[in-house]
């Protein structure tokens, strides 16, 4: 974990964030909260636990909800306990907690809070000035506000795998849930933004946060030129409409490639430069950025001939060098293993009691107040004593009582 | 009229293209004041860029200019001389948040980094938006949006045939996500502020941002095991079935079912099919991984009797994760989106009657909307220097004929 010094303001320290969510938007607004200094809670329930911790990979390999390597990078800084949300005293016991919190983060299936008696108006009823998320598929309301999604189902919902593929080919799903963390961090822009009403008015807000809306919010464009032009945007590979070149090129090596970027003139003749002044550079065909663009397949050809011969780094190098954009699409193990990512401390060496892992760092770099990871993702229930003995004053005797008959559990 | 969430704070925003008109745009459609600096040469990508009304090129008609850059003032500026420095300065004073887009260097080779800066207004917030971030080897390294995606890794491991070139974002995806997350660091250092009483800079990267939030645990799986996941292609997320993208008898249509009740239901929306209640297909949707190409080409049939719509609601009927791969045409005009008012009107003064995509969450309390239109080119020069900055009214014509503003 790394150390907090005493001179380093935690914005949110003193704030309560109580994270009943699923999955991963839920955990992406908590955990930006708890990064900066919040005590974010994770509520969950063995009765019914999230998918996600059956997710791989695990720590050390072995099957285990409390060793999903996912709930390890998002839960970070997280306390956990767990409640049988069905249960009388449960929900008491969550009221209680509600009572002191400021913020509280949920996504079950709209309508299941307010069956629980969880919903916006019964919580402020305990805590007036709270900010309430409920980030769902398509929204509170709405013909369709009940369907089930993932992430990876809103990308096709919200218009972006339509786009995604190779160009004038068919579309191509994402491999993984892009929309989920996207959603995560407009979720945690609106709660930033309500607490700042809330510092200022001391009236809380309740945000209906539709997935499906936030992520199509980010099509405005392409919905411009349907709007105007009667227009359908399909896929268009790595082309852009005004860069030329602008694509991705095979390196040495296997699976290797480069992206480059050219807007302007000036970045072309860098181009020239570091390609070394080759002779087809002359041909008319390329004379201007109008030609080029007309003659882009051709001109991607002899672009490719050239980081051929080059290692994806290397060519990187020699184009930045003449102040062009080019970098290496990124596996796995370049993210990991490049000096850059290290230096920004991008990724975290953390001790976890199952062994020692990696996770990702603070996101975003604060040059005053940088926050910090300061706790493991907790292990499933793990602070019901600390929440609900020591915070709410459940005497030892319910507790183990309570843990018993499965209210806590 | 109620009072907004931003309100009160004052955003000086500069940089071309997307990623900090994004960030400004979702400041000031929550009611910050923002002031848009660009080139008085109107050569901003995002004039240039389109997509237009009938296609004809217009700097005051541009697609990504009116989308983003609604709720906004807009003045022209030009801070390469003395001239235009002792405006930028100003403009940092007044605000309390600058969002600057440019590449990194650039600013600080005006002598308007966050040093200089800091010494006009300590209170301010500054936040940089960059493909790469401002420190660490690559610090100085240039970047658009589409180097900012491959670097993410996003392309590499998610998106893409395995035997075929990694693939965009499209339409800017990764100068969206900065933008979002630079507004996310803004509010952050503005409560940071009112504990500390000074600002601070945050440095944002587009490709480390995503590479953490949506990367990170094939890092983690990488660091633990040596596994070096590669982009599946139509299979969409590797390791899972059913998880795909498939043609219907209309349109596409991606049905997913993780949950073993998920898959049970999916079974009965099929009819019951005899290849679908073998044993072999039973369990949870890793376990049917190893089956994805059987289970896919069996599923043909069905799905190819259906339209994408029709599959979207007998899956949804029966709780089945499943969608339509929505085209912006159905965007649109879809009925769900109507009915929560999601898009917005707006009059232009240059590109007449726009239908634009609206707020992305609803905040309880206020309307989300959309006050003024896009500035035009310097529109709001004399209201923003002379109102707001006090500059005589009288120097205007000189600051014109420098190329100033």
């Amino acid at each position: 974990m790394t150390e907090t010094s005493q001179d380093t303001v935690l914005p949110f320290k003193g704030l309560r964030v109580l994270n009943f969510g699923w999955y991963w938007v839920c955990a992406v607004i908590a955990h930006i909260l708890a990064d900066m200094g919040a005590e974010a809670i994770k509520v969950e329930s063995w009765q019914r636990l999230e998918v996600l911790k059956s997710l791989a990979p695990f720590l050390g390999g072995i099957e285990e909800p409390d060793r999903c390597m996912w709930a390890h990078n998002l839960s970070r800084n997280n306390l956990g306990i767990t409640v049988d949300l069905r249960s009388k005293r449960g929900r008491e016991l969550i009221l209680d907690l509600v009572r002191q919190s400021d913020v509280v983060v949920e996504n079950w299936t709209p309508g299941t809070m307010k069956k629980l008696g969880l919903d916006y108006e019964s919580l402020r009823r305990v805590r007036p000035d709270l900010v309430m998320i409920s980030p769902s598929g398509a929204g509170q309301t709405g013909p369709l506000h009940h369907i089930s999604t993932y992430g990876s189902v809103l990308g096709p919902l919200a218009g972006l795998d339509g786009m995604n593929g190779y160009e004038g080919e068919r579309p191509i799903p994402f491999g993984m849930a892009l929309p989920d963390p996207i959603a995560g961090v407009f979720g945690a822009y609106a709660v930033l933004a309500a607490l700042r009403h809330r510092n200022e008015t001391g009236e809380g807000r309740y945000i209906d946060f539709s997935q499906w809306e936030a992520m199509t919010s980010t099509l405005g464009v392409p919905l411009l030129d349907y709007h105007w032009n009667r227009r359908v945007a399909t896929p268009m590979g790595n082309r852009s409409p005004i860069f030329v070149p602008h694509n991705v090129y095979p390196c040495q090596g296997e699976d290797n490639w480069l992206s480059i970027a050219v807007y302007s003139e000036e970045e072309w003749r860098g181009l020239c430069r570091a390609l070394g002044e080759p002779p087809w550079l002359d041909d008319p065909r390329f004379a201007d950025k109008f030609r080029r663009k007309r003659h882009e397949p051709e001109l991607d050809e002899c672009i490719a001939q050239w980081t051929r011969e080059r290692s994806h780094y290397d060519a990187a190098a020699l184009l930045q060098a003449e102040g062009v954009a080019a970098f290496p699409a990124s596996s796995a193990r370049d993210l990991y293993t490049d000096p850059h990512w290290k230096a920004r401390d991008a990724w975290l060496e953390v001790e976890h009691p199952y062994g020692r892992e990696v996770i990702y760092g603070l996101h975003l770099k604060f040059s005053d107040t940088p926050g910090s990871v300061r706790t493991n993702c907790p292990f499933i229930g793990e602070h019901n004593g600390l929440v609900f003995g020591d915070l709410l004053g459940v005497p030892a005797g319910e507790l183990a009582h309570l843990e018993e008959t499965k209210v806590l559990y | 009229m109620a009072r907004r969430e931003m309100e009160g704070v004052r955003v000086f925003e500069y940089g071309p293209f997307i990623n900090a008109a994004y960030a400004g745009k979702l400041m000031a459609d929550l009611g910050a004041q923002v002031i848009k600096a660009e080139s008085p040469d109107g050569d901003d990508p995002a004039r240039i860029h389109g997509p237009f009304p009938g296609d004809i090129p217009d700097l005051e008609k541009s697609g990504y200019h009116l989308y983003a850059n609604a709720n906004k003032f807009g003045v022209t500026l030009r801070p390469e001389s003395p001239t235009g420095r002792r405006l930028f300065k100003a403009l940092a004073a007044w605000a309390d948040v600058l969002i600057d887009g440019t590449q990194p260097g650039e600013l600080a080779s005006l002598g308007l980094d966050y040093d200089q800066l800091q010494t006009v207004n300590p209170r301010l917030v500054m936040v940089g938006i960059s493909s790469l971030g401002r420190s660490g080897p690559y610090g100085e390294y240039k970047g658009y949006d589409l180097t900012s995606w491959h670097a993410s890794g996003a392309s590499h491991v998610y998106q893409g045939e395995p035997d075929r070139e990694p693939l965009w974002g499209a339409w800017n995806n990764a100068s969206h996500w900065g933008a979002t997350n630079a507004a996310v660091a803004a509010t952050i250092a503005l409560h940071a502020r009112e504990l500390t009483g000074r600002g601070q800079y945050v440095d944002v990267s587009e490709a480390e941002a995503l590479a953490s939030l949506f990367l990170a645990v094939e890092v983690s799986d990488f660091n633990q095991s040596g596994a070096c996941k590669v982009r599946a292609g139509v299979k969409g997320m590797e390791g899972h079935a059913p998880s795909t993208m498939r043609q219907t008898k209309e349109g596409w249509v991606f049905v997913m079912a993780l949950a073993p009740h998920q898959w049970d239901n999916l079974v009965e929306v099929m009819g019951n099919p005899d290849w679908a209640t073998t044993p072999l297909f039973r369990g949870t949707s890793r376990e049917r991984a190893p089956y994805a190409e059987e289970i896919y080409g069996l599923m043909a049939e069905w799905l190819e009797s259906h339209t994408a719509r029709e599959l979207f609601e007998l899956c949804q009927a029966r709780g089945v994760p499943a969608a339509p791969v929505n085209t912006v045409k159905d965007l649109y005009e879809d009925e769900h989106l109507q009915a929560r008012g999601y898009f917005v009107e707006q009059d232009h003064p240059a590109a007449g009657r726009l239908r634009m995509a609206g707020a992305p969450f609803r905040i309880s309390g206020q309307p989300w909307r959309i006050d003024r239109p896009a500035p035009l080119l310097g529109q709001h020069n004399e209201e923003v220097y002379c109102g707001l900055l006090g500059l005589p009214k009288a120097e205007l014509p000189d600051l014109r004929r420098a190329g100033v503003i």
